[in-house]
């Protein structure tokens, strides 16, 4: 038998596609366990293997779907067809819209969301972050402010949500049963900062601001975000500390000057 | 050698050089996540550590870097893999070795180590599973492994897998389609000895024939780890002390290869960092009774 076809004959038998029988491997038998009892081991270690990677990264998820709901999901996600080479990243990045896509199967409207918060958490705690103090502000040139440009630290994620998790979030966190889901759209900011990983819902005024400044835009092109709140100024002026003192800042990038 | 300064220690900082990594008695632990906190606030009280290869790549900050920038700095690192894939009929993953070079120009570690086994199928990733020992898969595994050492520019170990099943068509034992691969791809062994008793008691060999028949000079690590009995298999689970069968075939690795460094794992059910440096303490109290 060649190499090739023991490997087909070995993945069809242990992971469940394509055809084969037990006798195709011509495994030699020994004392013991039965060669049917060998095989079931490796199909439990082939499932444990893949699964193990988002159990790790989707606690919160497998909670909210309950053990055996969290089963179906595995198996439901595993059956996938592989476009490109599985690793670890791409398992975990492919849940969130595996479970947008096939949302009707689990009863929940918020599992994607909460699937896609705790992928941000595990991306942004091996992201680098080294911010800079709010006290480079001060080193800004007078008039440069306007046009000044803030570059992000990379472990920082601005997530649009469709629902509530915060909710579904702490009732997991506290043990509870996950309450009913609550369809409203919302913003989180995803962020590590000394080696510990925060989220948290920001308003909708800053969330409009955060999308502009993590794209790129000037910072009067920023604080326009804050347009339409009460006190824009105030407002404004508090999130940028926060952005500071929260370690979300990495750089400020003046103008070039003109003289 | 656990208690003061190991002597070699400083020898391999920033190096390559992995002949200071021959022949000493280290000892050290396959390191888990539940002790970065620990290990970040009061350092590592071992020879050296291990680190898994798949939870390091692409790692650029948090926690984890910043454990392994402080333990580069201090002690000799293996990298140790799970998804080389190396008997796969699957073309090898060009990403995962251009990664794994990155790393391995970044943290110097003194062994980089994964399993003679096939751990993917078109595409999949799947555990560890056992190839047949034949002349063919050991033509492609050898293929594999000249390969990968070209790519990453150094030597690599292969570990003797936990296997629960032999094939009939099989032509070589396990212990001669290492020694094999080893010779012919001049690749080390990685020589995890509870892989030789629980793939030993699974499938019928001797634990002494297999370490016989071994070649001494490609054995450069040594894995010591427990297994639990299940339902007339013994399975590799990393979970719990190591048992003293286990305990057995590593004062008898030690016999016949001499000192050689070696590492405890324990990845299930994961116990306090206080217990696993007994375990490590242990490796080293029989290495220093077999090197008497």
């Amino acid at each position: 038998m060649r190499l090739a076809e023991t490997q087909a004959a070995f993945f069809a038998l242990t992971f469940g596609e394509g055809a084969a029988q037990l006798e195709d491997l011509r495994l030699r038998e020994t004392s013991g366990a039965t060669v049917g009892r060998r095989i079931e081991h490796y199909r439990r270690a082939n499932f444990g293997k893949a699964s193990y990677g988002l159990s790790v990264a989707f606690p919160k998820t497998a909670a909210a779907c309950g053990g055996a709901g969290y089963l179906q999901l595995l198996k439901d996600y595993f059956a996938q067809p592989v476009r490109e080479r599985q690793t670890r990243w791409r398992l975990l990045r492919g849940l969130p819209p595996f479970l947008r896509q096939t949302a009707a199967r689990w009863g929940r409207a918020d599992l994607a969301d909460l699937a896609e918060l705790e992928l941000a958490r595990a991306q942004v705690a091996e992201d680098v972050a080294e911010p800079i103090e709010l006290r480079a502000v001060l080193a800004l040139g007078p008039g440069g402010l306007a046009a000044t440009r803030l570059r992000f630290v990379p472990a920082v994620r601005l997530l649009s949500l469709a629902s509530d998790v915060f909710a579904l979030w702490q009732a997991l966190e506290d043990g509870q049963a996950p309450p009913t889901p609550r369809l409203s759209p919302s913003a989180v900011l995803v962020w590590q900062h000394r080696l510990s990983v925060f989220h948290s819902p920001l308003g909708r005024h800053e969330a409009n601001a955060l999308a502009r400044a993590l794209a790129g835009a000037p910072l009067a092109q920023v604080f326009e975000g804050f347009v339409g709140s009460d006190d824009p100024g105030t407002r404004a002026h508090a999130a940028l500390v926060t952005w500071f003192s929260d370690g979300l800042i990495a750089a400020i990038e003046e103008p070039p000057s003109s003289s | 050698m656990l208690a003061g300064e190991p002597r070699d220690r400083f020898i391999l900082l920033g190096t390559t050089d992995v002949s200071a990594a021959k022949g000493v008695a280290w000892q050290g632990i396959a390191l888990k996540s539940q002790h970065h906190h620990r290990v970040l606030a009061e350092g590592l009280r071992t020879d050296w550590v291990e680190l898994i290869t798949e939870h390091c790549l692409g790692v650029r900050g948090g926690m984890r870097f910043a454990v392994v920038e402080k333990l580069r700095q201090e002690r000799p690192i293996a990298l140790h893999g799970t998804t080389l894939s190396i008997g796969s009929i699957d073309p090898l993953d060009r990403d995962y070795l251009t990664s794994l070079k990155e790393l391995i120009d970044r943290i110097s570690p003194v062994w980089v180590s994964d399993h003679l086994a096939w751990a993917s199928f078109g595409g999949r990733q799947l555990d560890l599973l056992p190839l047949p020992y034949t002349e063919e898969a050991l033509a492609h595994v050898v293929s594999r492994v000249v390969e990968v050492q070209e790519i990453l520019q150094r030597q690599i170990l292969l570990e003797n897998p936990s296997s629960y099943l032999d094939f009939a068509d099989s032509s070589l034992s396990e212990w001669e389609f290492l020694a094999q691969v080893s010779e012919q791809a001049d690749c080390g062994i990685l020589l995890d000895v509870n892989n030789v008793f629980v793939s030993s008691r699974n499938n019928g060999w001797d634990p002494c024939d297999y370490l016989d028949r071994l070649p001494r000079s490609r054995i450069r690590e040594i894995h010591v780890a427990g297994h639990q009995d299940a339902a007339g298999l013994l399975i590799d689970t990393h979970e719990g002390p190591v048992p003293e069968s286990v305990w057995g075939v590593y004062r008898a690795a030690l016999r016949r290869f001499g000192s050689v460094p070696t590492i405890v794992e324990w990845d299930k059910g994961v116990p306090s960092l206080e217990t696993m440096l007994v375990e490590c303490e242990r490796a080293a109290l029989i290495a220093r009774q077999e090197a008497a």
